[in-house]
């Protein structure tokens, strides 16, 4: 059985990011990615990688500073499209601005159907039928189907 | 509904160190960052949050937010 890619989307740390990743890796295979405008820093993305992410990507550009959530969430979404996934997680909001508006928009940059303010996420693989249905119940996420 | 939190997955051990961080710029995603360019001026910027965005702030505090976020009229 393929294993889901999971892209779980970084937002600077703390507490959703973490409960993002966890979820994430107990879900599948996981890519992490953040942007940011300079300096940034890639402490969260190490973090992620030590803690058994396979690959993490960043977009780190000056024109990023001071942008809306709006603007975040389309890079996110282009970041997630690039990485490959099945599944979108991001944390319900960041630490420091709290706005819980990204995680909806990237889902809206997506297409993709999403739930949000989970507190778990469980995929099961449907008993009967080729492709495995998305049991969401947690951490902000992005679902979409996939063939298994 | 039953809702139930997963058990925190178990640490995998690497027998090697862990990848490198990819950086990618706008333009290996499609996005020109003139794109971007009006973003600066749209309301939902993003700036850290007094308080870490919590809902219950002083008057002052929340109208020269909504100043700040042009959302009020000055």
């Amino acid at each position: 059985m393929t294993p889901l890619r999971v892209v779980v989307l970084l937002r600077g740390g703390g507490p959703c990011d973490d409960a993002a990743l966890r979820a994430g890796l107990a879900l599948g295979e996981v890519t992490v990615a953040s942007v940011t405008a300079p300096p940034g820093d890639d402490e969260a993305l190490r973090e992620a990688l030590a803690r058994g992410a396979g690959r993490a990507l960043r977009v780190r550009d000056a024109s990023l500073e001071g942008i809306d959530y709006h603007g975040t969430a389309q890079v996110l979404a282009a970041l997630a499209r690039h990485a490959g996934f099945d599944v979108v997680l991001c944390g319900e909001r960041s630490a420091d601005e709290a706005q819980g508006a990204v995680g909806p928009a990237v889902a809206e940059a997506l297409d993709l159907a999403q739930v949000t303010a989970a507190l778990d996420v469980r995929a099961r693989m449907a008993a009967s039928s080729s492709s495995a249905a998305m049991e969401a119940a947690a951490g902000r996420c992005a679902c979409r189907r996939r063939s298994w | 509904m039953t809702v139930t939190r997963s058990p925190a997955p178990p640490a995998r051990p690497r027998e090697s160190p862990p990848p490198a961080i990819e950086a990618l710029d706008l333009e290996a995603l499609g996005i020109q960052a003139q794109e971007l360019r009006h973003r600066v001026r749209c309301a939902g910027r993003e700036a850290p949050r007094r308080g870490g965005g919590a809902l219950l702030l002083p008057a002052e505090e929340l109208i020269e937010r909504l100043l700040d976020e042009r959302l009020l009229e000055p």
